[in-house]
């Protein structure tokens, strides 16, 4: 059955004014939700994914009514089938305190090899004091959706490069960060390109921004791959989406999104590092380069000493 | 005081002081480029439960830093097109 951006407006503007119970799309692209393994807490996701009338019904009106605004919902992705199976939020609890209130941050993360999950420098070191954020309070949500989740990692250890802390712009180029997590992924993970300029000319920026739905979906927005000839190694993807901002940092720049898993689709390029608030619907990210393997592999053995 | 007892005492101090030391960043040369890497130290408990982590992901601030140095100005040109074929190479 294929749902439409459009009956999810009307089941919106039906729902504010009587309580209803059906599927709620999450991506028209696809027709259906994939069942892929005997996992008990995938089984679960899945479940709730094709039950989330329920839980789209647990949103505040007011959140309705945003949604009745959003010009288009066609960008919600669905995160039960490849690619975004693969992807999850990134919660630091406890990161911050104000107003005597302790509040948690969240960034876009996802599996490239079996155990790691890539995202970016800044949502593994706070970019303001400089200081670490507390593995101990850290953990990724694979899949998370409407207010679900399948599994939930812990960190073994994360690692970025110190150039992110270097001066000027140049630092962009660093703005990513692996970490080695507690146990596999349940639901496998990404391709990784790099050196790959003259290959790809646009990629699928994915990610769970703040502005669409309170970041509650994971989102996907494609565009036009632009290099930035002043700062090195950085590139821009105009995807033209304003609200693709906060909270999609470390999400992933795909080049050939689609469902079918082998090595030709789903090929990381960039994940999201800064966006900037008077140039809307670009997002800016890292070039990677053979630099990038290495850090896999020094991540993948446990960030040794 | 039987051995057991001082086992235990023991065994419980130990875990307080691992539980105490906070994981220190470390330096390592990954290639020609050096890395800062940080440890979750193994001692610590089960972490938070299934309801505590959904209820610290629907509260959680997203993060995205603005550069504090403006980029240059982006190349002009058209988004590229909806991308039916999911090919992106050139």
């Amino acid at each position: 059955m294929r749902y439409t951006s459009g009956s999810v407006l009307a089941i919106a503007v039906i729902w504010s004014s009587t309580a209803i119970s059906r599927e709620v799309p999450v991506d028209g692209s696809t027709s259906g939700y994939v069942r892929y393994s005997s996992e008990s807490r995938i089984a679960a996701m899945e479940t709730s994914l094709n039950t989330k009338g329920a839980t789209f019904n647990r949103l505040s009106r007011s959140t309705v009514r945003l949604v009745q605004n959003d010009s288009d919902l066609s960008s919600i992705g669905n995160p039960a089938i490849a690619p975004l199976k693969w992807a999850g939020l990134l919660v630091n609890t406890d990161a911050f305190e104000k107003d005597g209130k302790k509040w948690s941050v969240n960034c876009t993360g996802q599996f490239i090899t079996e155990r790691v999950v890539l995202t970016a420098a800044h949502c593994i070191q706070n970019d303001e004091t400089g200081a670490f954020f507390d593995l101990n309070k850290m953990y990724f949500l694979l899949q998370y959706q409407y207010n679900e989740f399948s599994q939930a990692y812990r960190p073994i250890c994360a690692s970025r490069f110190d150039g992110w802390r270097s001066s000027g712009n140049a630092h962009l180029q660093w703005d990513y960060a692996m970490i080695l997590m507690d146990g596999p992924s349940l639901t496998g993970y990404y391709n990784v390109a790099v050196d790959w300029q003259g290959k790809f000319s646009g990629a699928t920026a994915t990610g769970y921004p703040g502005a669409l739905l309170g970041g509650t979906v994971i989102e996907r927005a494609h565009g036009e791959l632009l290099s930035i000839s002043d700062v090195p190694n950085e590139f821009a993807l105009k995807h033209g989406q304003a609200k693709f901002t906060q909270g999609s940092s470390g999400g992933a720049w795909v080049a050939n999104f689609g469902n079918k898993v082998d090595a030709d689709h789903n090929i990381i390029v960039s994940v999201t590092s800064i966006g900037m608030p008077k140039k809307p619907g670009l997002s800016f990210g890292p070039y990677l380069t053979s630099d990038f393997k290495r850090l896999l592999e020094y991540v993948g053995n446990g960030c040794p000493h | 005081m039987c051995a057991k007892a001082v086992l235990i005492a023991m065994t419980s101090m130990m875990m307080t002081s691992f539980v105490a030391s906070a994981a220190e960043p470390y330096q390592a040369k990954v290639g020609d480029q050096l890395v800062t890497s940080v440890t979750r130290p193994v001692t610590r408990g089960l972490g938070l439960g299934r309801e505590e982590l959904l209820q610290a992901a629907r509260t959680s601030q997203p993060l995205q830093p603005v550069p504090s140095n403006a980029l240059p100005d982006i190349p002009s040109g058209n988004s590229a097109p909806p991308n039916p074929s999911n090919d992106d190479r050139r």
